[in-house]
């Protein structure tokens, strides 16, 4: 295998240190990130608070922390869905084709015709809040673009001989299209789903924000950013954590999407 | 009785027939080669076999026994369960054979558990033995990628594969086409071999009439979409009898005393050349 460059192994590490973190810090907070104390509201920056305390006196670095797990867990939730429903119509509908071909292709039309934001404030506004019904509404905007990828790949790589081969070996149709037609479009959504992390993150601090999302107590940045923004004269720094968090964390996962997507693309390889 | 016989045969994409009145019987044991030019309508007459025609294709008229039934009015799932165990294919492209990221050996199994409930060492063993049975060095083709063989050893081990499960026929679309000729020889000398071992029924599909002349016990000679002439390969090639055959073995170019230029297909304007 050939050696990654010396950038990308940069890249890997910070992408994959940022992710444990956010994943496994809510562990080691200094703080209960839900525990208010009234003696400590506002509480500037120092050592015992890292990033201050909040209106409830409760610890923002913590609760930074938290509401990564929340977010990371969420988005990584979503993608997951996503993917898994995503792609097994694409490969129903590219593999079949004919009528299954036509019904799920005129969903994913119909999906697309609505602005994607515009339909998760709809679901999540229909479902109420929570984590779980800020994923269904999410995983409703975003299933259907891998859909459509792994329905154009499996629509041109059916056609081929060895497709056509196992067939003729008598091989059920879920067998070729798991075990022989899967791993080809895998590589394709794998690059599509780590460039939609940041994309996912994103949405979900906007739904909170909006609160169509996570619910208090629960720590979320969105939410955070929420809860700071009428204490933004007095006290902007409530907001400007969380804001700059979304947005350090939104650039590091597109930062890492965009460099794989050109690690995987052919044109790209040749100027390597 | 024959093992295979198609009466009065019609392919039509959308209503326009591309292929009728085709009438062939496949004797047990023998070769049968389909030969004509590019468009004739060899392959789409084998794949019609295996009832896998390309979207748009569809038989229209006449009937297909094999083995004494309708292959036209089985259901799929009835048809899944001929294909690979008592119908098998090769192809020209044999890198399409094989499904380029999963190991040789594992796309075996795969074709014996699609068919046959066995266990996975009495499988391995039977895989090696068929593998070493085309000539080729068992365990390192079973460990091996599809890309990490050449197209003579990947053709011999689509044979391998096709004869996995002992078909009774074997059919072979133009499977040295994409072969250097060493190559060539050695497919077609592993297909005479099994034919005589184990007295499987094979057709064979071809432009190539020094091969065809060669092997085939008969011969079926295909022009726009009509069988224009059919019978044993010695009584064909010592006596053609239709103007298209005639010309067909006229084109062979000599061995030796090569001359300046092939002669021209020498046809008369009012013959139609599908009238059989």
């Amino acid at each position: 295998m050939k050696k990654l460059a010396r950038k990308d192994r940069i890249y890997i590490i910070v992408f994959i240190s940022y992710l444990l973190l956010l994943i496994f810090g809510k562990y080691f907070t200094p703080y209960d990130p839900n525990q208010a104390d009234m003696t400590k509201m506002f509480a500037s920056f120092s050592a015992n608070h890292l990033l201050g305390t909040d209106n409830l006196g409760r610890d923002v670095f913590s609760r930074i922390i938290a509401g990564g797990h929340t977010s990371v867990f969420t988005s990584l939730m979503v993608i997951l869905i996503s993917l898994v429903t995503g792609v097994a119509l694409g490969l129903i509908s590219g593999y079949f084709g004919g009528a299954i071909d036509w019904i799920i292709m005129r969903m994913v039309d119909t999906c697309m015709v609505f602005p994607a934001t515009i339909i998760a404030i709809i679901v999540s506004g229909i479902l109420g809040g929570g984590t779980w019904n800020v994923i269904i509404s999410i995983v409703c905007v975003k299933w259907f673009q891998y859909c459509r990828v792994s329905r154009s790949i499996i629509v041109a790589e059916k056609e081929k001989e060895y497709v056509m081969s196992a067939k003729l070996d008598g091989m059920k149709s879920h067998s070729i299209m798991f075990k022989h037609l899967l791993p080809f479009v895998t590589s394709n959504v794998m690059t599509l789903a780590v460039v939609d992390i940041g994309r996912v993150v994103l949405t979900v601090a906007s739904l909170s924000y909006l609160g169509f999302g996570i619910q208090l107590p629960n720590a979320e940045w969105g939410l955070m950013l929420n809860e700071g923004k009428q204490f933004f004269s007095t006290h902007p720094i409530i907001m400007i954590v969380p804001g700059v968090t979304i947005f350090m964390s939104v650039m590091i996962f597109n930062f890492f999407g965009s460099r794989i997507q050109q690690m995987v693309d052919v044109e790209n390889k040749k100027e390597d | 009785m024959s093992l295979l016989e198609i009466k009065d045969w019609e392919i039509s994409y959308k209503g326009n027939p591309l292929v009728r009145g085709i009438n062939i019987s496949l004797e047990r044991g023998h070769c049968t080669a389909i030969i004509g030019e590019s468009g004739s309508g060899k392959s789409i007459t084998a794949s019609a076999i295996g009832r896998i025609l390309p979207n748009g294709l569809s038989i229209t008229k006449g009937s297909i026994l094999f083995d004494g039934k309708n292959l036209a009015d089985i259901s799929e799932k009835e048809m899944r369960e001929i294909r690979g165990k008592k119908i098998s294919y090769i192809f020209q492209d044999y890198q399409g054979a094989f499904t380029p990221f999963i190991k040789v050996g594992k796309q075996f199994h795969e074709t014996i558990n699609s068919h046959e409930k066995m266990d996975k060492d009495k499988q391995k063993k039977l895989i090696l033995s068929k593998i070493e049975s085309v000539g080729l060095d068992a365990e390192r083709v079973y460990n091996s990628y599809p890309f990490q063989m050449s197209g003579g050893q990947l053709q011999r081990c689509a044979i391998a594969q096709a004869m996995i499960l002992e078909p009774d026929l074997l059919i072979a679309d133009e499977p040295t086409t994409a072969l250097d000729s060493v190559s060539t020889i050695n497919v077609l000398q592993l297909m005479k071999k099994i034919k005589e071992e184990s007295n499987c029924t094979i057709l064979f599909i071809s432009h190539d009439l020094r091969t065809v002349k060669k092997y085939a016990d008969e011969l079926v000679i295909m022009y726009k979409g009509r069988v224009v002439e059919r019978g044993t390969t010695e009584e064909i090639v010592a006596h053609p009898k239709h103007i298209y055959t005639k010309n067909l073995f006229a084109s062979i170019p000599p061995l030796r005393n090569v001359p300046e230029r092939l002669p021209l297909l020498n046809i008369p304007e009012n013959v139609d050349l599908t009238e059989v």
